[in-house]
């Protein structure tokens, strides 16, 4: 197999296409703006770098959100963030969005009840319309694996809604 | 899971437009220290004496492992010498689905993003912290402290399979190869 091959690299024609959705990515994780736009520039630094030769778009697209997910993985292992953020910081959220838009941080405090290892997958399924397979071939998981991270997800949703019902009663 | 409004509200969140220019920028001068790097390279090259004392301290300093991300083959260091791989009672190897299958226990220390590629077999990501699996595949990607195990099948004495992890720019290689003399399989990394 071949391993790495130094090539001049359209990272213009990149960002712009998948810019978009890596930093969605890692707003949902890190949940927090700034953190998310230092992750997306990581990422594209590590592509200008290091990625390898991919074989298509989609081969493309896929190691982009696995290097983002995983990148975002060990930023909240290592900094333990909360889950919980402030409302200033959800505020950021939503005043980051093209148009003023509220619902954008009433959807990250839910994907923040969501576990950090099963958010990638709840996420690229019920958020981007991945097929299961798709996830699981994106995320480099097996087809159970998947099944079961967006099982414990939706776990945690239920939980955190049933709470809310319980906390307005 | 997700309302029709929390879709739309996800899919209209885009990255500011200053993060671009900042990205471009950043990727420009990658790029730029990566040529400032090879001209210095062709200067330095007609002094050939300090060159190579240059190139012996250097090959030193790797062979003891020293700045090098550290490598460890079931919790024991591994050097450029190399070691035999884990025995077969010990519990990485006893715990393969199938007695065909070898399982390499690793643990690497980077302190950037690394690709980690392998030639045969896969190689599953675990959390250091919870053991939970992350990711499986021929290549994944991780950063920090990583935990994993590379799975793959030791039946053709004549291989030489690979595993390859990126770091900073440099690329790291752990290579496995038989010795017909002893008839075991040793691990190595340069």
């Amino acid at each position: 197999m071949g391993i790495f091959k130094t090539r001049k690299k359209d990272v213009a024609a990149t960002y712009d296409s998948y810019a978009d959705t890596l930093y969605r990515l890692a707003l949902s994780h890190l949940q927090n703006p700034d953190d998310a736009q230092d992750a997306v520039q990581d990422v594209f630094i590590k592509y200008t770098c290091s990625a390898p030769d991919f074989f298509d778009k989609e081969y493309e697209q896929a190691w982009l959100i696995r290097v983002t997910v995983n990148h975002c993985l060990d930023l909240l292992r290592r900094r333990k963030l909360r889950t919980h953020q402030s409302l200033d910081d959800l505020n950021d959220v939503a005043d980051d969005c093209a148009e003023p838009n509220p619902a954008a941080g009433e959807l990250m405090e839910k994907l923040a009840a969501i576990p950090e290892t099963n958010r990638a997958a709840m996420i690229l399924h019920y958020l981007m319309d991945y097929p299961v397979e798709k996830t699981a071939k994106t995320l480099g998981l097996s087809v159970s694996a998947t099944k079961m991270r967006l099982s414990r997800g939706r776990e945690a949703l239920k939980k955190m809604i049933g709470e809310e019902e319980n906390h307005v009663q | 899971m997700f309302s029709k409004t929390e879709i739309t509200a996800y899919q209209n969140i885009t990255a500011p437009a200053a993060l671009r220019e900042k990205i471009l920028a950043a990727a420009q001068k990658e790029e730029t220290t990566h040529t400032v790097s090879r001209r210095k390279n062709i200067r330095t090259f007609s002094a050939l004496a300090a060159c190579l004392l240059l190139t012996i301290s250097l090959a030193s300093y790797a062979a003891l492992g020293l700045g090098a991300p550290g490598i460890k083959v079931d919790n024991k260091r591994l050097s450029a010498s190399g070691m035999p791989l884990p025995s077969e009672n010990s519990v990485a190897v006893a715990s393969a689905r199938s007695l065909s299958t070898t399982v390499i226990p690793l643990k690497i220390d980077t302190s950037g993003v690394s690709d980690i590629i392998v030639t045969d077999g896969e190689v599953h990501l675990f959390d250091p912290d919870s053991g939970e699996l992350l990711a499986s595949g021929q290549n994944i990607t991780a950063m920090g402290e990583i935990l994993l195990t590379w799975e793959l099948s030791l039946t053709d004495p004549t291989a030489s399979p690979l595993l390859t992890f990126t770091e900073k720019g440099k690329t790291y290689t752990i290579t496995l190869a038989f010795d017909a003399d002893e008839g075991i399989w040793n691990i190595f990394r340069s």
